[in-house]
């Protein structure tokens, strides 16, 4: 009895975890930062299902704005740099600064 | 997202601090910054968004130190610079800014050794080469620079393990080894060189879930 009991506590706990770690943003797992040019605009998704779309830009040349961009790179530093292409220039915006991308996860 | 932190540096031109369709850029662990910059036929490296320690090398040309239409670009952990050619549908390497080393592989084909507008490169951490070989709708994969151990994935349509005819672009090889490739409209991921776990998202639009010319990729 005491054994069966263990299993079947042992079955829920897995299940609630499974729950848990299911609703519960991959924050640790890499997430993908996509240049979406012609858009001009600057996409991240946690994962291949497109969780988490979080965009950034509109055509233009000030701040917040892209024309064209096509590079990405994201450093060590979580800071993201972006080829502008037809603005002909690069771009750095801080990745983690508390009101970025992170921001409306 | 409120783009805390922009900062830009350059302008069109091709002097000093200035850009003419810069399409790739490369950030190595010192910070320095590599930027293909296309159509002034040329690579730069600054040492940060200053433009502090400007360096460029190229001209126009398919010989050593030449570029025509630079697109990709790569650092690799010994510091060594790969590019992508689009007009020489060739890659080059060289181990650094003065051009010393130079290496290339590549003409205009569909066969082992070539290339049909070659747009990306990335370097994995064994050293393989994967390169994005867009007018061949195929991902190229080669051990190092003599192109021995050539492996390719891919062909034109819309089925599994097929690209655009044109679109693709961005590629990005994960720690785990999985393939990420910017297609058109849409990203694909794949486990290995087999196509194995052939997963794509994305649909042509400006929507949630929608790209119009995917450009590069980055996972982190």
């Amino acid at each position: 009895m005491r054994t069966a009991g263990w299993v079947v506590s042992a079955v829920l706990l897995t299940v609630v975890m499974g729950a848990s770690s299911g609703s519960q943003a991959p924050a640790s797992g890499p997430r993908i930062f996509i240049a979406d040019s012609d858009s001009n605009r600057l996409v991240r998704i946690d994962d291949m299902t497109g969780a988490g779309w979080t965009t950034l830009g509109s055509r233009g040349a000030g701040t917040n704005q892209f024309f064209t961009p096509d590079g990405i790179f994201v450093d060590a530093a979580e800071k993201i740099y972006v080829v502008d292409t037809d603005n002909q220039w690069l771009v750095r915006i801080d990745e983690h600064d508390g009101g970025g991308l992170d921001h409306l996860r | 997202m409120t783009g805390a932190g922009w900062t830009t540096f350059g302008s069109r031109g091709s002097g000093v601090n200035q850009f003419y369709i810069p399409t790739r850029l490369f950030v190595d662990p010192a910070g320095k910054i590599y930027v293909a910059d296309r159509n002034n036929d040329r690579i730069v490296r600054v040492n940060d968004m200053t433009g502090a320690g400007w360096t460029t090398l190229g001209s126009r040309g398919s010989g050593a130190n030449q570029f025509n239409g630079p697109i990709g670009i790569f650092v690799d952990t010994a510091g060594r610079i790969y590019v992508t050619e689009g007009g020489n549908n060739r890659i080059v390497r060289m181990n650094d800014m003065t051009g010393a080393g130079w290496t290339a592989l590549g003409t205009r084909g569909s066969g082992a050794n070539q290339f049909n507008l070659p747009r990306s490169v990335f370097v994995d951490s064994a050293g393989k080469i994967y390169v994005t070989d867009a007018r061949n709708s195929r991902i190229v994969r080669m051990n190092d620079m003599t192109g021995a151990g050539w492996t390719t994935l891919g062909s034109r349509g819309t089925g599994i393990g097929q690209f655009s005819e044109d679109g693709m672009d961005g590629i990005f090889v994960s720690r785990a080894g999985q393939i990420f490739v910017a297609d058109s409209s849409r990203i694909v991921r794949i486990n290995d060189m087999t196509g194995a776990g052939w997963t794509t998202f994305g649909t042509s639009g400006s929507q949630k879930g929608q790209f119009i010319g995917v450009g590069g990729i980055f996972v982190r």
